[in-house]
């Protein structure tokens, strides 16, 4: 019998396909935002709240911190709606670009307080050296963006993922230890990378 | 010659053992060369994950925040969104796009250390203002420490007599955020004792709009003077 295993399409799903639905919802959403509707700002905190305070308690290692950023992130997506322009890139991307500004901000700022009690001891001129690692906020937002997705792959994926990247099991182990067809966990792997691959290349920020 | 099947591809991006001849066909081909180096990379960054970088859900009273910040914004705007905001955002980006770049470097900036023992002022900042439209001269904003307070002093000469009023704002770089100092007198220039936890790296814009009577608390776009302190 000619079926598909587990009533997956036998064919390659694209990631296209895997987030039509969710595509959908972002464009609706996005819409409103465009609109001016006030209820989008709560549905984008709802759908983002999570990803961007975790990325700020990641930056700043602090939860209060970490909230300060959160809410001036949304508070300036809001204020600032008439410079998102849909064409350049996606609501979240635009969204995650506002929280790294934020987080640089928070560094900066930081950055002079420290000057300032410095400068009362140091009298030489020195300047003590501070940097905000940009590539370190951008390896931040990408891990937490990859765990975001990783959670959502549902299972088996979830589980199969987790057993290749973090157990370093090759796709027979992992089908041995979960009683799965290879072929299955193959396309399995195939399709979760793809939404993996979409889902950071839809967050990132357009060059 | 065929492609490399696409699972396969992807069991070589997360690490697995690949047959010579499909190592080969990677080599020579540049769809599935191209297609790998993606995917590996994705793999790797995934792999990088731990368990802190799991989303976590924001503190409910963020929202509230949020909520009560933007509340507080839109009792002074009529409607949530017209053409009229709009223009603002746009011209005030604008001006900062042109303005801003231009003046940046003209801002001075001294710190000297600071003596608690001693009460008198210590400069902190200090920026030279650009006339910017109907004005001529040049005016000067500087951040002055007493009493472990900042203090924004702006002394400004040659304002034009008007029928509303000048208000002092500090921006934040790129327009975006930004809070009102106080109403500056046309004629004595103005003393304003900044917020206590005002971080001027993030609002390092001094801003002199001229503002009308009309009950609208938001800036008019109308700026007439703007320099940046260098922090």
């Amino acid at each position: 019998m000619q079926t598909s295993v587990n009533g997956l399409p036998t064919s390659h799903t694209r990631a296209a396909q895997v987030f039509s639905v969710k595509e959908t919802a972002d464009l609706e959403l996005t819409e409103r935002f465009v609109a001016g509707d006030e209820g989008a700002v709560r549905d984008m905190y709802e759908r983002w709240s999570s990803l961007v305070y975790t990325i700020a308690f990641r930056s700043t290692r602090n939860s209060e911190d970490a909230a300060d950023v959160t809410q001036s992130v949304f508070v300036s997506a809001w204020k600032g709606r008439a410079g998102f322009d849909p064409n350049a890139g996606a609501l979240p991307a635009w969204l995650l670009g506002i929280c790294r500004r934020k987080i640089a901000d928070f560094y900066s700022a930081k950055v002079r307080v420290e000057i300032a009690a410095t400068q009362a001891v140091e009298s030489d001129g020195s300047e003590p050296i501070h940097q905000v690692d940009t590539v370190s906020i951008d390896t931040i937002v990408d891990r937490v963006v990859l765990a975001d997705e990783l959670g959502r792959l549902g299972d088996p994926q979830q589980k199969i993922m987790e057993l290749a990247f973090f157990n370093d099991l090759t796709h027979i182990q992992i089908a041995s230890v979960l009683d799965l067809p290879l072929g299955t966990v193959k396309s399995h792997i195939r399709r979760s990378l793809d939404r993996l691959k979409a889902r950071l290349e839809a967050t990132s920020v357009t060059p | 010659m065929s492609h490399l099947d696409p699972d396969t591809i992807a069991l070589i991006a997360i690490g697995e053992s690949a047959l010579p001849s499909d190592i080969e066909h990677v080599r020579g081909c540049l769809p599935c060369q191209g297609e790998l180096d993606e995917l590996t990379a994705v793999a790797s960054s995934a792999r990088a994950v731990n368990s802190e970088d799991r989303p976590v859900d924001a503190p409910a009273q963020i929202w509230d925040r949020i909520e009560a910040e933007l509340a507080a914004d839109s009792r002074t705007i009529p409607a949530p969104v017209t053409p009229q905001v709009h223009r603002k955002s746009r011209a005030m980006f604008a001006l900062a796009a042109s303005v801003g770049i231009l003046i940046g470097g003209l801002g001075t900036y001294t710190v000297v250390a600071s003596n608690s023992a001693n009460p008198s002022p210590t400069l902190v900042a200090q920026a030279a203002l650009e006339p910017l439209r109907g004005v001529t001269e040049p005016a000067v904003a500087s951040v002055q420490q007493i009493d472990g307070r900042e203090v924004l002093y702006v002394q400004a000469s040659g304002l034009p007599a008007t029928d509303g009023f000048y208000e002092v704002w500090l921006l934040a770089p790129d327009s975006l955020d930004m809070i009102s100092i106080g109403m500056l007198d046309a004629s004595e220039g103005g003393k304003f004792p900044l917020p206590a936890g005002i971080y001027l790296a993030a609002f390092p814009v001094v801003d002199i709009s001229l503002e009308r009577f009309d009950g609208d608390v938001t800036h008019s776009t109308d700026s007439i003077l703007r320099g940046t302190l260098t922090i």
